[in-house]
């Protein structure tokens, strides 16, 4: 059993109207559909407006979907409210992307860790609870003495490992992380994605890891799903679909990214901008931008095929290149 | 030519003013890109922006040396050349294109503003030119892009905009901070193209600022590695890729997430970059530097390595540097 199952989830925004008077709907997320086992690491990789955070927001309930089903250890939480849904929560915690905005400057870091435990927890006193919290802290990387300090006291990367000590306070099953070192620099990034493997290996957590970056992704996933314009366009093992992609839109992200070494410089011809934002209103979403498109891409549903590496295409790439 | 020569800088705090930028000196040709590069904190950006004397109005004050351009010094500059030259001779282009666009002026505007304020055009020429830089950098309809006001652009173009403002006044120099930080992968891919089109072209002389390996490996000609308010490590694009010198510069080319290997725990640095007024009095990076010992408690020489161009600020080089026999 997964442990976490989510199926068909679809959620469309209304675009403000009132500036041009017509009433314009965008399909933020669109039939999306994915599971994640205990201690595993599935990463949804999209650029801006591809729907990657949106689907972390519902997945987390901060977002209610049109429709769709998510399953969390085998009981459906779609539709769940007040106190049982309440309960479920202390299975999966989020962890931000600004560690500048996410956590209450009023707060001390004790109460910061320690709220979820006071919710999940009432059976543990004061003196327990601060226990608790320390504990937390250490595995984090923090010293006790972050205890009585405000957010303002620490630094991005250790904001950050307050952000993430208070998602595991509560001893979830499941993480999301929604862009969790983007704000950091590299240096930090390296210590925070260390600290995350760490975890994940001492307490068998899963993640829902939503990132832009592919470097930081081949870095932590075991499972890699593609967004694109609201829907995953290609899913499967993090290797394979590195080393081997089928969606003509993950080569075009995997070839966007920046040379390693100056001598790998290639010459390449600049489009014009507005072909690299274009998303196609029906039909495959990428066809104008790809440089495979045919005639058959114009009626294509966007449906993904294929099991352990499923892809949505009707002229997927040759594998052997 | 664009020289820094000796430039100290200091910021404002709550015990009086600290030094930030220390005795800095880097020179820039005509046509050449050089990267300036290192984490938050390290003082590249207010460097660049003392090119322009931008900064002043902040508190941040030049405490010794200066900058000079083609021999004219810049702090001994008036106002009114001062304005001639921001935007002139050099511009800049910034990391935010959500923001350093005015929301209540229409692109056209915008762009238009710069011309006639740097060239003696009359406003339909300025219009004319306004079209075809807007063509100079990708973006389609420019007639119709006049009329747009930022809001209605993505991100990309929103840069493409800044880009072409910056090349309003055909400048000999850019500077340009973080310019596809906030973009999109592929929108980065295509904004490095661009630039690499327009320096080619034009034969502009580019400071990037930025802390990624990445757009350094894509664009720079000669790389400045910065730690703690001073230059650590200089050299050419190739040399700094192949035998980086520097404890610093070699850890931050390890930690890059798309150099390590998969499954292992990734080399990291130990700490963060101490903040202006809490600096080591030896060598700054000595406290997270694995081969640090009680040498380093002394300051150390900017050249304290060299071979050929390429210096360190390093008295433990031998240590770390790859032998220059082996290929990168």
């Amino acid at each position: 059993m997964s442990l976490l199952r989510v199926k068909g989830l679809c959620k469309c925004f209304h675009a403000d109207a009132s500036w041009s008077g017509k009433d314009h709907i965008i399909r933020a997320v669109d039939d999306v559909s994915f599971e994640i086992e205990e201690g595993e690491t599935l990463a949804i990789v999209g650029e801006s407006g591809s729907g990657k955070s949106t689907t972390a927001r519902i997945v987390m309930r901060l977002l209610a979907a049109d429709t769709g089903r998510i399953v969390l250890m085998g009981e459906d939480i779609t539709h769940l409210k007040g106190r049982r849904m309440r309960n479920m929560r202390k299975h999966m915690q989020m962890v931000f992307q600004d560690p500048f905005a996410s956590l209450n400057p009023r707060m001390r870091t004790v109460e910061t860790v320690g709220e979820g435990l006071r919710v999940h927890a009432p059976e543990l006193n004061a003196r327990q609870r601060r226990e608790k919290v320390v504990e937390i802290l250490v595995q984090c990387g923090m010293s006790p003495e972050a205890l009585s300090r405000y957010p303002h006291q620490f630094s991005g990367g250790q904001r950050q490992r307050i952000g993430i000590a208070r998602a595991l306070a509560v001893s979830p099953g499941l993480l999301v992380l929604d862009e969790p070192v983007s704000a950091l620099d590299v240096s930090v990034q390296a210590q925070i994605l260390n600290l995350l493997g760490k975890l994940q290996n001492e307490q068998k957590l899963a993640y829902l890891f939503i990132s832009h970056d592919l470097s930081v992704i081949k870095q932590v996933a075991d499972r890699v799903a593609v967004m694109f314009a609201g829907r995953i366009v290609e899913q499967g093992n993090a290797e394979t679909v590195y080393a081997r992609p089928k969606h003509p839109y993950t080569r075009a992200l995997l070839d966007a990214r920046p040379v390693e070494h100056p001598s790998q410089r290639k010459k390449q011809t600049d489009t014009a901008a507005r072909i690299e934002e274009t998303v196609a209103e029906s039909g495959c979403a990428f066809r104008l931008r790809c440089p495979y498109a045919q005639k058959d891409c114009e009626t294509f549903d966007g449906a993904l095929s294929g099991d352990e590496h499923a892809f949505a295409c009707l002229h997927p790439l040759n594998t052997k290149n | 030519m664009l020289e820094i020569e000796h430039l100290s800088l200091s910021i404002p705090s709550a015990s009086g003013s600290v030094t930030a930028v220390s005795d800095v000196t880097l020179s820039l040709e005509p046509g050449r890109t050089l990267g300036l590069v290192g984490e938050s904190g390290c003082g590249k950006s207010i460097t660049a922006q003392a090119v322009l004397r931008l900064g002043e109005h902040q508190g941040i004050e030049r405490t010794g040396g200066t900058v000079k351009l083609d021999g004219q010094d810049i702090f001994a500059m008036q106002e009114r050349e001062l304005r001639a030259l921001r935007g002139g001779r050099v511009s800049m282009i910034f990391q935010e294109p959500m923001t350093a666009l005015n929301p209540v002026f229409s692109i056209g505007a915008q762009i238009a503003e710069v011309i006639r304020l740097h060239l003696d055009l009359t406003k339909h020429a300025a219009r004319e030119r306004t079209v075809s830089l807007l063509t100079d950098v990708g973006l389609q309809q420019p007639e119709k892009l006049l009329k747009q006001y930022p809001g209605s652009l993505s991100g990309g173009m929103r840069q493409r905009v800044l880009i072409a403002m910056a090349m309003a006044a055909d400048p000999d120099y850019i500077i340009a901070d973080e310019p596809t930080t906030a973009l999109d992968v592929s929108v980065q891919a295509r904004i490095i193209d661009l630039l690499r089109k327009l320096q080619r072209e034009k034969s502009l002389g580019m400071l990037l600022v930025t802390h990624d390996f990445g757009l350094i490996a894509e664009l720079a000609d000669d790389v400045a590695v910065m730690y703690a308010g001073h230059i650590v490590e200089y050299g050419s694009v190739e040399a700094i890729f192949d035998h980086p010198a520097h404890p610093y510069t070699r850890a931050l080319m390890d930690c890059r997430p798309e150099v390590a290997s998969r499954g292992t725990s990734m080399p990291a640095i130990p700490g963060q970059v101490p903040a202006p007024g809490a600096w080591p009095a030896g060598c700054r990076f000595a406290p997270r530097c694995s081969l640090a010992d009680t040498a380093c408690g002394r300051p150390v020489e900017a050249e304290a390595w060299h071979h050929g161009g390429h210096w360190a600020r390093c008295i433990h080089v031998t240590k770390s540097i790859k032998p220059f026999g082996e290929a990168g």
